[in-house]
């Protein structure tokens, strides 16, 4: 079929595709342009076209910052426990919704952990503030386990890494468990009953028959993740860190928010952070995607 | 036609005709308001960073009557004031105000997409010098010379800060590129050091000996022999002492309200009625500490003695610059060098001192955490609890304490008095005691954001306008600044909306004259309130900074409360002369760009190391010296320093 033909059955489809295609063409790919900014002593007077070209300068400046390798630890370190324990909570948590056996229970346990996906940053992290501070309701609790009554996020030490890990999983788990529920609930039954007559207890069918059918899933879901694993929780550790923790609470995200937007602005420098993260990110994903396709048959491209 | 009309169904119709409004609408939004009776060329669009009205008193700043007044006037070009509408011209003035805490994201953006209007606030710019190499701002040297004489009269007065507005070329002709706030006199800060006065009432122990003024050792020397009383009372030396006439302190008040009727007998060690010395501060902490004692806050984090801003330190010097000088940061010396302060020896001092009251138990044990808290309002929550003795605040905080404190007898008798920053007589060597503290926050005398005037008034009619600034700087004009519209320029003309109408007041202020022709100017509302700050249009052409107001001819009545007055007096007890920030305008774009990177650079790790130090001791202050020393920081002093030398 030619294209004109083509175009001439589906036309309509084609004029609908053109919507989303403006949006990304018009708030996705022009804006690529400014990733200029990233080689330039950007000068907003002077614009895109005017400003100094500086080649790689910004960067260097970037990797030379005083601060720069405690934050690529922290930004690591925080990475690896979202991927790992971070990761596996939603699916944890869409397992067990699934085992329930009242659906009233299910649903309202459902709503509840879904909730906070709702609630602000801001809001969340005063929230964690409050509980985690020397007279918080967490403090107070984890005392009676002999742990000091102290300011939690005032603790310099990796103890940051985990609030922040657990902050992310009580904020997002329940909404992420969505996907690995309706999943699940797409598992044809007949194979349950099956495995059921052959034998099979409830850890067996969950094994061999649950996980695996949402196996899929869980590979789409980690390597979108690990595409994004080092852009996320900006705005929470932004909220939650405080000076006297940057050596563990500082990640790339902060530290070239400070360095880029503190004294003055320096899209050059901000902008070349972002660049070298983007491109850490998609090498991630597609790392990842092909580790799962050499691993479990399975990738997304 | 109409046949074809009647065929279109009454819903595409309705839909038609409801995006044509939209359209129109919209259209309609992006031109530029035209009254129909101010010609183009006289309107003038400033961008301003903030407005005074707190979302309070008005919708828009047009609406402020101070503006709406201005609007109404015919400025005279020739003379350069008011005039008439037979010999003037009218000006229409608008104004966008960003929405708070955007500012600079907002002036960032009118930069970049050249959508800056005529006017511009240059508080959010990173270098003016900048901006006027790039062509957005202009000269305005014809029009200063020509149509501001009022505003140059200030700095025939004042030749010697000529050098912060404008620059000379090696000709020693001036090229004006901003006009901004100028002051004759230092201007008194808004905040500053406050502390429980009653606590002192009822706490404290008057010392048997006090500083002896009148003695010939203090006349010659500033100061008794042997300081503080301990080690002079270890000496048995009292030259410069004297017994203390105060056994017992005592105090009460009026029927007004206690903030104005409040009176003690307190006597501090030095021998003043106000804390003078480290060694007075520290014979209040022991009263402070007693008081938090007594009401059962020992195990609350948010009940101390004192604090100072979260780092340790404060940009601006304040505290630091009692131990023999300095900010912490760059700091312009009494023999004219820029220096860096924040590892010096002075600087180790000051990080003794707060490390020696951390370990006394005085200090706020939290003071690292509160990175949010602004520096004007550190730990409100236990101030205004009344469960803090010292901290950086504002006076009216005893009637918040009175209002809000959970003690009984707080509420009953909370009194905050400001107090001057302190004079070492305890620490360090003897080149860091008895130096009066030369930095701390206070506006400068010219102004170091002013207002800068875009490529976008090429055309305009600015001679019109420049009349209308030069008016601003004259005597009727500080009269306007200060307290905003004389009853007769109120009644001069309908105001919508009308805020004095709604204050009940028909006037910013009233003068009258004594029988021995003194003039009082009287504010309507106390200065510094919402109020006054809402009804005399500060925001056009901040001509004078705040609190600094100069009428020679009259005796102003600021309406302060007598706890008010004495605080603003403590706050300037010292002149402000060690800070660089007046100098860090002249920097070009590389210069400051490298004074961003270190100064980011420097204060991100001081910010970690100062408060290890204050809370753990300093042993760390030789590694913390080394580690400092990378951030080059004498290439900053030396840039400072250049500018320094040429002005």
């Amino acid at each position: 079929m030619t294209w004109k033909r083509d175009f001439k059955r589906n036309g309509v489809l084609y004029l609908i595709f053109l919507i989303p295609l403006s949006y990304y063409v018009i708030f996705k790919y022009v804006p690529m342009v400014g990733l200029l900014m990233a080689f330039q002593n950007y000068r907003v007077s002077r614009g895109l076209w005017g400003s100094q070209w500086v080649g790689f300068d910004n960067f260097v400046e970037l990797f030379t910052g005083e601060q720069f390798l405690t934050a690529v630890r922290n930004t690591c370190a925080m990475a690896l426990l979202n991927l790992t324990i971070g990761f596996i909570a939603p699916i944890l948590l869409g397992l067990l919704v699934c085992q329930l056996r009242s659906k009233r229970f299910s649903r309202l346990v459902q709503t509840v952990t879904y909730m906070p996906y709702f609630v602000s940053a801001v809001v969340c992290c005063s929230l964690a503030q409050e509980f985690l501070r020397d007279t918080g309701a967490i403090t107070q609790f984890l005392s009676l386990f002999g742990f000091a009554k102290q300011n939690w996020l005032a603790n310099n030490s990796p103890t940051f890494w985990f609030i922040n890990t657990f902050l992310g999983i009580w904020q997002g788990a329940g909404y992420s468990a969505i996907i690995y529920i309706a999943g699940i609930h797409g598992i044809n039954q007949e194979l349950y009953e099956a495995a059921q007559m052959d034998g099979a207890n409830r850890w067996n069918q969950l094994l061999h028959i649950t996980i695996t059918g949402i196996t899929p899933i869980i590979i789409m879901m980690f390597t979108l993740q690990i595409g994004l694993v080092f852009v996320t929780g900006f705005d929470k550790v932004l909220l939650m860190y405080m000076p006297s923790t940057y050596e563990h609470s500082d990640v790339l995200l902060t530290y070239t928010y400070r360095m880029g937007f503190g004294s003055s602005n320096s899209f050059g420098l901000s902008t070349a952070s972002g660049l070298l993260q983007s491109v850490i990110g998609t090498a991630l994903l597609l790392i990842g995607n092909m580790l799962s396709k050499k691993a479990t048959k399975q990738s997304m491209f | 036609m109409i046949r074809k009309l009647r065929q279109v169904s009454a819903k595409r119709l309705s839909a038609a005709l409801l995006a044509f409004a939209l359209v129109v609408t919209a259209l309609s939004a992006c031109s530029k308001k035209d009254d129909g009776t101010v010609p183009t060329e006289n309107q003038f669009t400033a961008w301003i960073s903030t407005a005074d009205d707190y979302g309070t008193y008005y919708s828009k700043y047009e609406e402020n009557p101070a503006i709406q007044w201005f609007n109404n006037q015919y400025w005279d070009t020739s003379n350069h004031t008011l005039g008439t509408d037979g010999n003037g011209e009218k000006i229409a003035l608008s104004f966008v105000v960003p929405v708070s805490g955007s500012q600079r994201e907002n002036f960032t953006t009118m930069i970049a997409t050249g959508t800056y209007p005529e006017v511009l606030d240059l508080n959010y710019a990173d270098s003016v010098n900048t901006l006027v190499e790039d062509g957005v701002l202009i000269e305005i040297t014809e029009y200063v010379e020509q149509y501001l004489p009022n505003y140059l009269a200030f700095f025939e007065r004042h030749p010697e800060l000529k050098k912060f507005a404008c620059e000379t070329d090696e000709n020693g002709k001036d090229h004006w590129y901003k006009i901004g706030a100028v002051s004759d006199f230092a201007p008194v800060p808004w905040g500053g050091f406050t502390y429980r006065r009653d606590w002192v009432v009822k706490y404290a122990v008057p010392t048997v000996y006090v500083w002896d003024w009148e003695s010939d050792y203090i006349k010659s020397n500033g100061h008794p022999k042997v300081t503080p009383l301990s080690v002079a009372t270890e000496q048995g030396d009292f030259t410069g002492w004297k017994q203390n006439p105060v056994t017992a302190f005592e105090s009460g008040d009026g029927d007004g309200p206690p903030n104005d009727t409040y009176w003690d007998n307190v006597i501090f060690p030095s021998g003043k009625a106000d804390p003078y010395t480290i060694s007075d501060w520290e014979w209040m902490f022991e009263a402070f500490a007693k008081a938090i004692k007594e009401r059962g806050f020992e195990d609350n984090a948010n009940a101390y003695c004192a604090t100072v801003t979260y780092p340790g330190f404060s940009a601006t010097g304040e505290l630091v610059s009692s131990f023999g000088g300095g900010t912490g940061l760059w700091y312009l010396n009494p023999s004219g060098q820029v220096e860096y302060t924040g590892a010096n020896e002075n600087f180790k001092t000051y990080v003794e001192c707060l490390n020696s009251w951390y370990s006394k138990g005085w200090f706020d044990t939290k003071f690292e955490t509160r990175s949010s808290d602004m520096f004007f309002a550190i730990n409100m929550t236990g101030f205004s609890q009344g469960m803090v003795g010292l901290a950086y605040t504002n006076t009216y905080l005893g009637d918040i304490i009175r209002a809000t404190c959970a003690d009984e007898s707080d509420k009953l008798d909370a009194m905050v008095f400001g107090c001057a920053l302190p004079i070492n007589d305890v620490y360090g060597s003897d080149a860091q005691k008895f130096f009066e503290p030369d930095c701390f926050y206070q506006d400068p005398v010219v102004d170091n954001s002013p207002m800068g005037f875009t490529n976008k008034c090429i055309g305009k009619n600015m001679e019109a306008l420049f009349s209308l600034i030069n008016w601003k700087y004259s005597p009727e004009g500080e009269l306007f600044s200060l307290g905003g519209l004389s009853e007769e320029q109120y009644q001069s003309m309908t105001f919508e909306p009308d805020l004095y109408e709604r204050l009940g007041i028909t006037s910013g202020y009233t003068v009258s004259a004594a029988p021995d022709g003194t003039k009082t100017m009287t504010l309507s509302y106390p200065y510094g309130t919402n109020e006054v700050n809402a009804i005399r249009g500060l925001r056009l052409f901040n001509t004078y900074v705040p609190n600094s107001v100069r009428l020679p001819e009259y005796l102003i009545d600021w309406g302060l409360l007598n706890v008010v007055q004495r605080a603003n007096e403590e706050w300037i007890r010292y002149s402000l002369t060690g800070g660089t920030m007046q100098y860090r305008q002249f920097m070009d774009d590389e210069e400051a760009q490298l004074y961003n990177k270190t100064n980011t650079y420097i204060n991100d790790y001081m910010a970690q190391a100062v408060p290890q130090m204050i809370k753990g001791g300093l042993a760390g202050w030789d590694d913390y010296v080394k580690r400092i020393g990378k951030f080059a920081p004498e290439k900053i002093s030396m840039i400072f320093q250049q500018y320094v030398d040429a002005r």
